[in-house]
């Protein structure tokens, strides 16, 4: 599991957005629980079996794709990431299979799906793709287009996309206000920003 | 597009030609090329398409788009990748490394493919949403420091358009009843001299809301680090200002300094103040608790509900209860003194209200008929040029 992050005062008190605290889950956390019923929780790499992931672990892969490679398949996630309200278990679905991800990793996502607390969970999320934009952006290869060397880093770009999910856990001093402010300022404005407006309230056209 | 056209003040128009000078393309022409790049991406994302490329000589081709109006769009949305790892470099050398947003995704969401197509793929949609919209405003900040300005200079009209549309939300949803009963910004005497009234009041007697309105936007470390210096800075300006506002305007009422239509101080018994942001506010808690801390450490709002903060989306959804019967200031008594919720965000208040969430909608008629007109637009901007402008 990723670095602990104590939410309990928050999720104790249902104290959390409509639209969702997305955070990682912890082993103890009960997602369908009434407290938790505004803290959402996304995927992590380890849930689904895979190895523990740091920044270097995801660097050392991205240094062997062409970024054009990598933008071009976060673009697509991105599309798709916002067609749907987060935590779309359908549209989570789809996208694994229409990037044509293998059987091992939809069927071990599909099992935490639609598990115990699985519902509204996510596998993808604007966190996610814009902070793996970014790494790719900084490490990997500029080199054109290859379609990850012929095919030979899909795998390990799919790990990527995963694995990026270990750097957002956030260890959250609860006493320090300036740690919990920033934290939640980052996560409202980088997870959850416009879900509101998919989520049952009327968008504004002021401009 | 419809209210900033109304809004007939020498700002707001100075806004929209600086717009139109320093992006070389007007304000609506803008908004549709930025909604048609969207559409594009929302329908490869909605399995509609496979087509998440744009190829804008191509995708404008059928349009009466001119290749100078797209041109400038993709000036100001797309950067090739050197030039993105360059801003990305500078954005951490500048304002440390983040997992949360990147603010150069947020000024270009768009990578330019090398080629002669030029074709554009998106960095983040949600990012190339916020620029087609809110980019706006970080444009008109610096067509104003370019213009040698203070970086606020144009973009103070958008205060004045929100202003405006807030005023008009509620007019339509509390319209007179042979008295008026919303009121809006008036100047007026003190014994400090002359003195400007809160943007928006409400009389609901025996009640009344005193609305003030922020159309000031957090500083970009705020946005995309979560900056606690920042943030302080950015709630200073913003909703601590605006306290102090409704504090003096509540006190002048009371005293009868403020005399507004009909309202008679001695009539209402319970103020509740409200600041609307136009963004809204990240209102996770703990942060409207230490909003309201640092409004009662400065001794402001006194003896009254907590102060309401809220969105421009929330206002819509708010609306729509309005037109339902549900007045604001019941919304405001329930969430505010009687539910237990009231350092929840509306948006939580509604859901955990049974009766509220089961006729929450999303969107009141208005805002449909806004959202309808916007579309319409943006396909008359695309398919016939005569109604574009």
């Amino acid at each position: 599991m990723p670095a602990a992050l104590d939410m309990s005062p928050f999720s104790r008190r249902g104290l959390s957005t409509l639209s969702g605290l997305w955070t990682p889950l912890r082993d103890e956390d009960d997602g369908d629980a009434p407290d938790n019923r505004y803290v959402r929780t996304f995927v992590t790499y380890s849930e689904l079996g895979g190895e523990a992931a740091d920044e270097e672990w995801i660097t050392s892969r991205l240094q062997k794709m062409s970024t054009y490679d990598c933008l071009q398949l976060l673009g697509r996630l991105s599309c798709m990431v916002d067609a749907a309200p987060l935590g779309d278990q359908l549209q989570q679905l789809r996208i694994m299979e229409r990037l044509g991800w293998s059987a091992v990793v939809r069927d071990a996502a599909s099992a935490i799906l639609a598990g115990d607390g699985g519902a509204g969970r996510s596998m993808f999320f604007p966190q996610q793709l814009v902070h793996l934009a970014r790494l790719a952006v900084i490490h990997a290869d500029p080199r054109p287009m290859d379609d990850f060397a012929g095919g030979a880093l899909h795998h390990d770009f799919t790990q990527c996309v995963l694995g990026v999910t270990e750097l957002l856990a956030e260890d959250v001093r609860l006493d320090r206000e300036e740690h919990v402010v920033s934290f939640i300022l980052g996560r409202q404005r980088s997870t959850t920003d416009r879900t509101v407006l998919r989520s049952g309230h009327a968008t504004t056209t002021s401009l | 597009v419809r209210v900033w056209d109304q809004v007939a003040t020498a700002e707001a128009f100075d806004a929209a030609n600086a717009f139109e000078q320093y992006a070389g393309i007007s304000l609506t022409k803008w908004l549709i090329i930025g909604f048609a790049i969207y559409t594009q991406f929302l329908r490869y994302g909605s399995l509609n398409s496979e087509d998440y490329v744009v190829v804008p000589a191509a995708f404008f081709t059928a349009t009466p788009i001119e290749r100078e109006a797209w041109e400038a769009v993709v000036a100001h949305s797309a950067a090739t990748l050197d030039e993105l790892r360059a801003r990305v470099l500078e954005e951490e050398a500048q304002m440390g490394s983040s997992v949360y947003r990147c603010q150069t995704f947020e000024q270009t969401p768009l990578l330019r493919l090398p080629g002669e197509s030029a074709a554009l793929v998106p960095l983040a949609v949600d990012s190339f949403e916020r620029h087609v919209t809110e980019g706006i405003f970080w444009l008109l900040s610096d067509a104003a420091m370019d213009a040698g300005k203070p970086r606020e200079h144009f973009t103070s009209a958008f205060g004045q358009v929100f202003e405006d549309w807030v005023q008009r939300a509620f007019e339509r949803a509390i319209p007179d009843v042979g008295v008026s009963r919303v009121y809006r910004a008036q100047s007026y005497r003190t014994r400090y001299g002359e003195s400007e009234s809160t943007d928006v009041v409400l009389d609901y007697e025996p009640d009344a809301v005193f609305v003030e309105v922020v159309a000031k936007r957090a500083q970009s470390a705020t946005l995309t680090r979560g900056d606690y210096a920042t943030f302080s800075r950015d709630l200073e300006a913003g909703v601590l200002k605006k306290a102090r506002q409704l504090d003096r305007t509540i006190k002048d009422f009371r005293a009868g300094a403020l005399v507004l239509g009909t309202m008679e101080s001695a009539r209402i018994s319970t103020i509740f103040p409200v600041v609307l942001a136009i963004e809204g506010f990240p209102a996770m808690p703990p942060m409207p608790q230490i909003i309201a801390r640092e409004i009662a450490t400065r001794g402001l709002l006194e003896g009254l509900p907590p102060v309401a903060l809220l969105g421009a989306e929330e206002l819509a959804a708010i609306e729509a209860f309005m037109e339902q019967g549900t007045s604001f200031v019941e919304l405001l008594r329930r969430w505010k003194i009687e539910s237990g919720f009231e350092a929840l965000p509306f948006a939580n208040f509604v859901d955990l209200s049974p009766d509220l969430a089961a006729r929450a909608t999303r969107r009141s008629k208005h805002q449909d008929a806004c959202w309808r007109e916007l579309t319409s637009a943006i396909r008359g901007g695309l398919f016939d040029q005569a109604s574009s402008d």
